[in-house]
């Protein structure tokens, strides 16, 4: 049972079932954030469970849960809701589903869980912060899709505009 | 004859002087990395304020240096390429 598909949340893909589905972590991410998004990507991807939904935090359930914790209303940060309803934000988020991934991932995410708290999420927070700056990680494969619409656009309205004027 | 080699045997002893100043550098970032990680542990199993305090202070500690000794073999590495 997916209740929660209307408000735009993603089931997991790969092998699962329908009892499955309900009962798992979901990611809330920053859509219009080009790594956030590859996150998501290789989330879904390596999901070998089949339970981690993922959803925008531009979609009504984000804005919702937003709105309900007031620590993650004011601050930009990705959130992970677990099973029973906790809801961690910044770095936490991050590396909750890095576990989620398991393998060595989970022993990446649990080292770096004995830094201290605050020093991690000032990091979260000043990546977060300057994200549109790490041109490395590039434009993901959507970005690809929205500038390749908008050419064909272009060229379209272009010859359009030179056929009216002949 | 002897002149003209000379630059070459110069240049491996200062090739070998710099790999060992690599690999020395490499060493001791992998010890910093793993006494952090001791720190971190001895943090996150303590109960006392005080401990955990200068448990999470040392591990930081033990990261910056770790990291200026893996900049220090990245930046010597570079040097002789």
């Amino acid at each position: 049972m997916n209740a929660l598909s209307p408000d735009g949340v993603h089931g997991a893909i790969g092998k699962r079932t329908a009892s499955r589905r309900g009962g798992g972590p979901l990611l809330l991410f920053d859509e219009q954030c080009s790594i956030c998004r590859r996150l998501a990507l290789l989330l879904k991807q390596r999901d070998c469970v089949g339970t981690l939904r993922i959803a925008p935090l531009q979609s009504v359930f984000g804005e919702t849960i937003r709105r309900s914790h007031a620590q993650f209303a004011k601050r930009d940060s990705a959130l992970w809701v677990y099973p029973d309803g906790r809801v961690v934000g910044f770095s936490d988020a991050i590396l909750a589903s890095l576990e989620h991934l398991g393998g060595v991932w989970r022993s990446v995410a649990q080292w770096i869980r004995l830094l201290p708290e605050q020093s991690r999420n000032a990091a979260y927070g000043v990546f977060a912060r300057n994200r549109s700056r790490f041109r490395s990680f590039g434009p993901s494969r959507v970005d690809s899709l929205a500038a390749a619409r908008q050419e064909l656009l272009t060229r379209w309205e272009t010859m359009l505009s030179n056929r009216e004027n002949q | 004859m002897a002149s003209s080699r000379m630059p070459d045997t110069v240049s491996k002893q200062d090739r070998a002087k710099q790999a060992r100043k690599r690999s020395t550098s490499s060493t001791l970032a992998v010890v910093f990395v793993l006494f952090a990680t001791l720190a971190g542990v001895v943090a996150r199993e303590s109960q006392s304020a005080r401990i955990v305090w200068l448990a999470q202070t040392s591990m930081m500690v033990l990261l910056l240096l770790a990291l200026v000794a893996l900049t220090g073999a990245i930046t010597r590495g570079k040097n002789r390429s």
